[in-house]
C-alpha cells in the first residue's frame, strides 16, 4: 500500500461540502458562545499584574526612566502571555534569578529566571549572538529529562521574542515526576533556535542546563475521594496549593481504551478553560487491572478552597466537589 | 503563505480568519472524521466538535506552522468522543455509508476504506496519520503520545490487518523505518 492509493482512495469519500461548512461554523459559533457566556476576565488582570511586575523588575535593578518601563510592560506581557503564575509570582518577587550559561556555534543561551510553584514550573531565558531567521520567526526547541520515555512530553517549540540585544524565552511546564522534590535540578536542554529546522526533532541538545529549582511554599491536602463511572474507579488522592497553582493529582483504575475527562468549574460555576496541563506521572497494574496516576495543574489558586469537576467517560458523568 | 498570516491572525483571535481556515481545510477534516465514523451524520458531529474545541484552544497554539497537525490531533480525540457516545447504538462493523463501489477499480480503492474503518483505534489512527495527513513518525509518536518503535508496530499491524482483510497483495515492500 502506498500513500497515493490512499489519498487516490480518500479522494472517493464524497464531502457534503455545504453541510461540513455549517458544521464548521455551528462549531464556531458554539465555541464562541462559550467564551462570552465564561468571558477571560483574567486578560485586564494580566496585563496590569504584568505591569506591576516590571515596575518591580526594572526599578529594581536598573532604575530605568519611565518611558523605558512604559516600553516594557507589553514585552513581559507578551513573554509571560500563557504564563499566569509566573505574572503572579513576579508581582511578589518570588521569580528566582540565575545566570547559567551555555554556548554553541556563536549563540549564546543564558536561563535568566526559574520558578518551582507546586508542580508548575517555569524557566526564563536570553539568547545572543548569531541566530538564523527573521526576527518575528525565531524559535527555541528544548527536551527536558533527556527526553526520559516514561514522561508522556518531552519536547516543546516555543516563541522567542526579540530584544534589544537578541531575544528572550519563556517555557512553563508541569513537573513530570510523581515525586515532588523540595529542591532540584531540571534537565533542561535546548535542540536547536532560529528558524524552525525539520531535523531539530532527530538531534540531540546543544545548550544544555541543569537548571536549580526550588520549590516556594505549599500546602498539601488529602481529598481521598473516590468516584466510580464506566466502570472505572477515579480517586481523587491529593491537592497540592501552591502560591499561585494548584495541582490534583487523581488515579485511574482500570485505564486503558477507556478514558476519563475532567472539565473543572470554579465556585461560581464558571467553567476553568485554558492553560491546564493534565499528564500521566504513574503507571501500574494492580489487582489485574491498570492503575494510571495523573497529575491535573491549574494556573491559579483558589481563594474560596473549592473546586467543582464534572468526571465523563463514555456515555457516564459525575460530579463531584472538592473542598479542602 | 496565506495560510500562515491566517494561522497567526486566528492566534490573536480572529474569528474569520479561524473560520476561514477551517474551511479551507473542510475536506481533509471531513474525511478523516468518516473514516473514524464511517457514516456522514457522525463525521459531521466529528467535524463540528473539532471546530468547536480548536476554536477554544487556538489562542494556545504555539507554532503556526503545525496548525494542521494540532487541529487533526483535536479531531482525532473528538473522534474517539463521538464514535464512545455511538458504541452502543452502532458498532463500526455495520458500516453501511462507505460509497458504492464504481467502475475502473474503485471497488478496490473503496475495499480499503472499509478496512481502514474497521481496525483497531490506535492502528486506524497511526495508518491515517502516516498514509493521508502525510505525518513522519516522529511526529506521530509525538502526536499519539507514545515511542516511535510503538507507531511503527502500530503501522506494521495495521497493514497486515488490512492485507487480511483486503484478501492480500495490497501490502507493499515500504519500510515504515
Amino acid at each position: 500500500m502506498d500513500k497515493k492509493m490512499f489519498h487516490d482512495s480518500m479522494e472517493e469519500i464524497e464531502v457534503p461540502k455545504e453541510d461540513v461548512i455549517k458544521a464548521i461554523q455551528g462549531g464556531i459559533r458554539q465555541g464562541n458562545n462559550m467564551k462570552k457566556s465564561h468571558p477571560p476576565r483574567k486578560r485586564a488582570a494580566a496585563v496590569s499584574a504584568a505591569a506591576a511586575a516590571v515596575l518591580f523588575i526594572s526599578s529594581g535593578f536598573l532604575f530605568p526612566s519611565v518611558p523605558n518601563v512604559l516600553a516594557d510592560i507589553p514585552f513581559l506581557a507578551k513573554l509571560y502571555e500563557q504564563d499566569q503564575v509566573a505574572v503572579n509570582l513576579a508581582s511578589q518577587q518570588l521569580i528566582a534569578e540565575l545566570n547559567e550559561k551555555a554556548s554553541y556555534d556563536g549563540v549564546d543561551v543564558t536561563v535568566t529566571e526559574a520558578y518551582f510553584d507546586g508542580a508548575v514550573i517555569g524557566v526564563t531565558f536570553d539568547v545572543k549572538g548569531d541566530v538564523e531567521g527573521a526576527e518575528d520567526e525565531v524559535y527555541a526547541f528544548y527536551e527536558i529529562f533527556d527526553r526520559d520515555p516514561e514522561i508522556e512530553e518531552t519536547m516543546e517549540l516555543v516563541k522567542l521574542l526579540p530584544t534589544e540585544e537578541g531575544f528572550k524565552g519563556h517555557i512553563q511546564l508541569s513537573y513530570p515526576k510523581a515525586q515532588l522534590p523540595d529542591e532540584t535540578r531540571l534537565p533542561l536542554n535546548f535542540i536547536g533556535i532560529g528558524e524552525i529546522k525539520d531535523h531539530w526533532k532527530n538531534e540531540q541538545g546543544k545548550w544544555n542546563f541543569d537548571v536549580p529549582i526550588k520549590q516556594l511554599p505549599f500546602e498539601t491536602v488529602a481529598l481521598n475521594k473516590t468516584m466510580e463511572l464506566d466502570g472505572l474507579k477515579v480517586t481523587f488522592e491529593k491537592l497540592i496549593s501552591g502560591n499561585s497553582s494548584t495541582a490534583l493529582e487523581y488515579t485511574v483504575k482500570g485505564a486503558g481504551e477507556n478514558r476519563v475527562d475532567l472539565e473543572l468549574f470554579d465556585d461560581e460555576g464558571n467553567r476553568i478553560i485554558g492553560g491546564t496541563s493534565d499528564a500521566r506521572i504513574e503507571k501500574k497494574t494492580v489487582d489485574g487491572s491498570i492503575l494510571e496516576k495523573r497529575r491535573l495543574t491549574i494556573p491559579r489558586g483558589f481563594e474560596n478552597r473549592c473546586l467543582e469537576i464534572r468526571i465523563s467517560s463514555g456515555e457516564e458523568q459525575e460530579l463531584a466537589e472538592l473542598k479542602w | 503563505m496565506k495560510e500562515t498570516r491566517l494561522v497567526r491572525k486566528a492566534i490573536k483571535g480572529n474569528v474569520k480568519a479561524f473560520e476561514e481556515l477551517l474551511i479551507l481545510h473542510n475536506e481533509q477534516l471531513y474525511r478523516t472524521a468518516f473514516l473514524y465514523a464511517g457514516n456522514r451524520e457522525d463525521a459531521l458531529d466529528i467535524v463540528q466538535e473539532t471546530s468547536c474545541k480548536a476554536f477554544l484552544a487556538i489562542g494556545q497554539l504555539k507554532n503556526e506552522q503545525y496548525f494542521l497537525t494540532w487541529l487533526t490531533r483535536i479531531l482525532i480525540h473528538c473522534a474517539y468522543d463521538v464514535l464512545k457516545r455511538r458504541k452502543l447504538e452502532k458498532p463500526v462493523e455495520q458500516l453501511t455509508e462507505l460509497p458504492a463501489a464504481g467502475k475502473d477499480g474503485t471497488a478496490e480503492k473503496l475495499d480499503l476504506m472499509e478496512a481502514v474503518a474497521q481496525l483497531k483505534e490506535q492502528h486506524r489512527a497511526a495508518i491515517i496519520l502516516f498514509y493521508y495527513q502525510d505525518l513522519a513518525i516522529s511526529e506521530i509518536a509525538r502526536m499519539m503520545d507514545i515511542p516511535e518503535n510503538t507507531v511503527k508496530t502500530y503501522l506494521q499491524r495495521g497493514r497486515k490487518e488490512l492485507k487480511i482483510k483486503l484478501g492480500g497483495g495490497q501490502d507493499g515492500q515500504e519500510n515504515v523505518s
